[in-house]
């Protein structure tokens, strides 16, 4: 019996030892591994994966969602664009401090256009400018990294907005960002914009419950969609160029 | 009688010890890296931190210098040696790159120590194989993501970091974590000397821009994306990713850039990012043998990087990533990392165009994914 015991130890060990060798282990034993550069038990790492405020996004919502957009349909633009409304210079500004304004910078960039970027502008800023560009969308990250509040973030906006509507100044509404980019800060963002905007872009993606094409069809205001973020070059550069 | 079977089983059971021995002991030794003359110096990291020097986590620092003056560039590979794309692109750049304008600085063993040693109880093992169009072989370390306990140990009970970021309790094993430890200590445990060199390094040489190139498990939620520490002062870091990120898409790679967490202290890009000048920002792509789901651990896996598994999870819409059909291969992953840096580099120079960072010699990402790892890496002895 005690030799028996002994030998089951010895092929025990024998088995530990060849399972640590090279191309061994067929066994693959799902351990609790984590992710070796997640920050696991980083406190950030705790915000949802898009660095959306209050994502109310339900990918089983989306099930009935037909896209007009594909891989081979890039943009699809519902009803007519007045291009000549978009003077330059154009102000470029953020709603909600997600990173879609910083890619809008450089889509104003590589068109050439006359413009200013400035993703937490005051009111007083669009001073001059004949054409706004307003990226909506909320990053709780984002608002972090600029040290705004939501509040504040929101009462900016609305300076903003009053200021636009007091003074003829033609308004885009961007929201490139997707589907990541809704919840209830970024549609509160999304509407106010959308209210004095002659025209909207959007990622079409974001629109799975189709409140974006509903409010343009109800509203008669033109709606560019999207298939993906650099789609939005072929938009702006119709418009610009 | 008996006494000689327990001999002959303490014998076999030795033999089996030393050969898995002789494995273990081969990670100790580092895979060369071939020659290139457009290298200029080869440093050490202790040349930053003195305290590093003689110790396992010493490490070298390929220096290009175009000799035209520009801006700097620091691109950090292996911080966690398990996420094996990261130190292939660091080698694969440190052998085909010439600087053409400014300086560029490359470390592809950033946690030294993390490649001695691997992760058998997560199925993962300890070498693998890329063979060159000239037939010959050359083999690379898979590592672990922390410093190997044999060099740094023990773990405390309690620790807080440079950055304010405290360890305990299950976490604690990350003291041996570089990608937690910044922006280091000189007289602190080995890995936070890392970290403190690197924090020196990037002071010392005046470096602009940062690229840290990390792997993750299809279950992570930052995959194709690359985090950017934004001071608040400074917007201009953000559009510089959305510009890489933009050209990328128009590779049709996917690519986001994110902000870097508000609360991410001791990770480079937001702690270097915080206390340094240089833009800090940090990539990840999608690795399967990293995850728990992964299926038999072999060379295929890690080199083509099919995992079923990961596929199905994905079309029962428990995997966030689009985790690809015909899987995510080694040579796609380090040219997207190379891409990644190229455009981040050509994205910076624009915005500054005093501190112009430029370099060649691996192609675009078709022409990486074209060659195949067998024509970009070179021969060794």
């Amino acid at each position: 019996m005690k030799k028996l015991a002994l030998l089951i130890l010895a092929v025990a060990l024998i088995f530990t030892f060849a399972s640590c060798s090279k191309g061994s282990s067929s066994s693959a034993a799902p351990s609790a591994s984590a992710s070796a550069s997640a920050p696991a038990a980083d406190s950030a790492a705790t915000t949802p994966s898009t660095g959306t405020v209050d994502s109310e996004y339900d990918p089983n919502k989306t099930v009935d969602f037909v896209q007009q957009t594909s891989e081979d349909k890039r943009v699809v633009t519902i009803g007519t664009i007045d291009k000549s409304l978009y003077k330059q210079p154009v102000f470029v500004t953020s709603f909600g401090q997600s990173t879609d304004a910083a890619m809008l910078d450089t889509v104003m960039k590589r068109i050439g256009v006359d413009y200013v970027y400035n993703a937490t502008a005051t009111a007083e800023a669009m001073k001059g400018y004949k054409t706004v560009i307003i990226a909506v969308g909320a990053s709780t990250k984002g608002l972090g990294a600029a040290g705004i509040s939501e509040a504040d973030e929101t009462a900016r906006a609305k300076a903003i907005m009053e200021y636009i509507n007091s003074n003829e100044i033609e308004v885009i509404c961007c929201h490139i960002g997707g589907s990541a980019r809704r919840g209830t800060l970024s549609d509160l963002y999304s509407d106010m914009v959308m209210e004095k905007a002659s025209l909207i872009v959007l990622k079409e993606d974001a629109n799975f419950d189709y409140k974006f094409t509903k409010y343009a069809e109800e509203h008669k205001k033109p709606i560019s969609l999207i298939y993906a973020t650099k789609d939005a070059l072929t938009v702006f550069t119709e418009i610009f160029q | 009688m008996s006494y000689i079977k327990n001999i002959v089983v303490i014998a076999v059971a030795l033999l089996f010890a030393v050969m898995a021995s002789v494995d273990f002991i081969a990670m100790h030794k580092a895979e060369p890296i071939a020659d290139n003359p457009n290298v200029t110096e080869i440093k050490m990291l202790s040349e930053y931190c003195p305290a590093l020097k003689g110790t396992a986590l010493d490490t070298e620092i390929y220096v290009f210098d175009s000799g035209k003056p520009g801006g700097a560039m620091l691109i950090l590979g292996g911080t966690h040696p398990n996420e094996t794309a990261s130190p292939v692109a660091a080698i694969a750049m440190a052998e085909n790159l010439r600087c053409t304008q400014g300086r560029l600085f490359i470390i592809p063993w950033t946690n030294k120590s993390g490649f001695t040693h691997t992760s058998p109880l997560d199925g993962m093992q300890d070498f693998f194989d890329i063979e060159l169009a000239d037939g010959s072989k050359r083999t690379f370390r898979v590592g672990n993501r922390l410093t190997n306990p044999v060099d740094q140990w023990p773990d405390y009970t309690y620790f807080m970091g440079s950055s304010g970021r405290e360890l305990m309790g299950t976490e604690i094993a990350e003291i041996r974590n570089v990608d937690r430890l910044y922006y280091g200590n000189p007289n602190g445990v080995l890995t936070e000397r890392v970290c403190a060199g690197i924090f020196n390094l990037i002071n010392e040489e005046g470096i602009n821009l940062t690229m840290d190139m990390h792997e993750g498990s299809p279950e992570f939620l930052y995959l194709d994306c690359t985090m950017v520490n934004m001071k608040a002062d400074n917007q201009k870091a953000m559009s510089i990713a959305q510009s890489m990120a933009l050209d990328m898409q128009f590779d049709d790679l996917d690519m986001r850039a994110e902000y870097s967490g508000v609360k991410s202290y001791g990770l480079s890009h937001r702690s270097l990012g915080d206390n340094t000048a240089s833009m800090m920002t940090l990539m990840e792509t999608y690795n399967p043998s990293m995850g728990p789901l992964h299926g038999k651990m072999d060379d295929d896996l890690i080199i083509n990087g099919n995992e079923p598994n990961y596929y199905q999870a994905h079309l029962d819409g428990y995997i966030y990533f689009d985790v690809p059909k015909d899987g995510y291969p080694l040579v796609e992953r380090v040219a997207r990392h190379v891409t990644c840096v190229t455009y981040l580099a050509r994205a910076f120079s624009e915005a500054y165009p005093d501190k112009v960072i430029a370099f060649e010699g691996l192609g675009s990402y078709s022409d990486m994914v074209g060659s195949g790892l067998g024509k970009i890496l070179k021969p060794v002895d």
